[in-house]
């Protein structure tokens, strides 16, 4: 026959948790035992009592939440979500179909523009070519640019050092 | 049904699990705010009826969301800097005990349930949660571990612990 239980045991019985069977049996035997773990499981008892007087009024309480339940999350989405799939589906074909349309017809609506000839194209070329200044950077004294470009300083004008 | 938005299958629901959602989130937010706390919970589970896919017990899926719900309220409550009452330590409490011994027994009764609130709200984060859960939710072991996302073996050792302390601290005035 086991001798009594351990603090340790006592606490696995009261919380519910398995005690090797050994234990378990002197647990029903042992009125000293019981009696340790009935001591804190009774509190318990008492603990959860007051607790439960806190309580709301059930009946009360359902009723507001149901007043609370959102009219779009429960039926009515689902119905609306029931017609809203294939009007999408629908949606997406008439897209997928103009667009298909549009594609077919040249990607415009109105009559294709005549396509430039390649002569056309390369004079164009050219004169962009031959254009070489930057906007904003044009001479404003072709003297000081050119004797910029040859010296790498600007001197004074003759006008100016005359002075 | 209810997944269809029946909202008399819903009611009926509300019905059967309205106490424990409510001992729930009396556990988390006191007395206070948890009927408030505990509807908040009960709308959210009808709006998300259609995220529930059966592979957990009902039960499980809606302490989940009560828990999850309580502790955006206690968030919110910090973010906003309200006063968080400790669960548990808040407003009068009813007299409950015993009616069945003599007044001395009572008063030593009663103290001892106090001190067990005392020492209840000692405990660390983890073994009062799961505690409460267990004996005021009246949950069992594998619900606790589902609904707090934890493995059973910890829900185990952490009540033990929990159990263990609150009968070593309550040793002389039981």
């Amino acid at each position: 026959m086991k001798s009594h239980l351990t603090s340790e045991e006592i606490s696995a019985a009261v919380a519910g948790l398995e005690i090797d069977a050994p234990a378990r049996d002197h647990l029903e035997g042992c009125v000293v035992c019981r009696a340790e773990a009935a001591d804190l499981e009774r509190l318990i008892a008492i603990r959860r009592r007051e607790l439960r007087t806190e309580a709301p009024d059930w009946d009360v309480q359902t009723r507001q939440i149901m007043d609370r339940l959102p009219a779009a999350a429960g039926k009515d989405a689902r119905r609306h979500r029931r017609w809203l799939r294939p009007v999408l589906a629908l949606a997406a074909v008439l897209v997928l179909a103009v667009g298909l349309g549009i594609l077919r017809s040249g990607g415009s609506a109105g009559p294709p523009a005549p396509e430039p000839s390649v002569e056309d194209i390369l004079a164009e070329m050219d004169e962009l070519l031959s254009d070489d200044s930057i906007p904003g950077f044009e001479i404003i004294d072709p003297w000081i640019d050119d004797h910029t470009m040859d010296f790498g300083y600007i001197e004074p004008t003759p006008s100016e050092s005359v002075g | 049904m209810a997944r269809n938005g029946d909202r008399d299958a819903f009611s009926e629901l509300v019905g059967r699990h309205q106490r424990r959602v409510w001992m729930v989130c009396r556990q988390y937010v006191g007395a206070d705010e948890a009927d408030a706390v505990a509807q908040d919970s009960l709308v959210k589970a009808y709006t998300s009826l259609g995220s529930f896919d059966s592979r957990s017990a009902f039960t499980t899926w809606l302490t989940r969301i009560a828990i999850n719900t309580c502790l955006d309220a206690l968030r919110r409550a910090r973010r906003e800097g309200l006063r968080v009452i400790a669960a548990g330590a808040d407003g009068a409490v009813a007299d409950v005990v015993d009616d069945d011994i003599d007044p001395e027994k009572r008063s030593i009764q009663r103290q001892a349930v106090d001190r067990l609130r005392e020492c209840e709200a000692k405990l660390p984060e983890r073994q009062r949660e799961i505690f409460r859960l267990r004996f005021y939710a009246e949950m069992d072991l594998d619900e606790i571990a589902a609904a707090l996302s934890v493995h059973v073996g910890t829900v185990k050792t952490q009540l033990h612990r929990a159990v263990h302390r609150l009968r070593r601290e309550l040793g002389d005035v039981r």
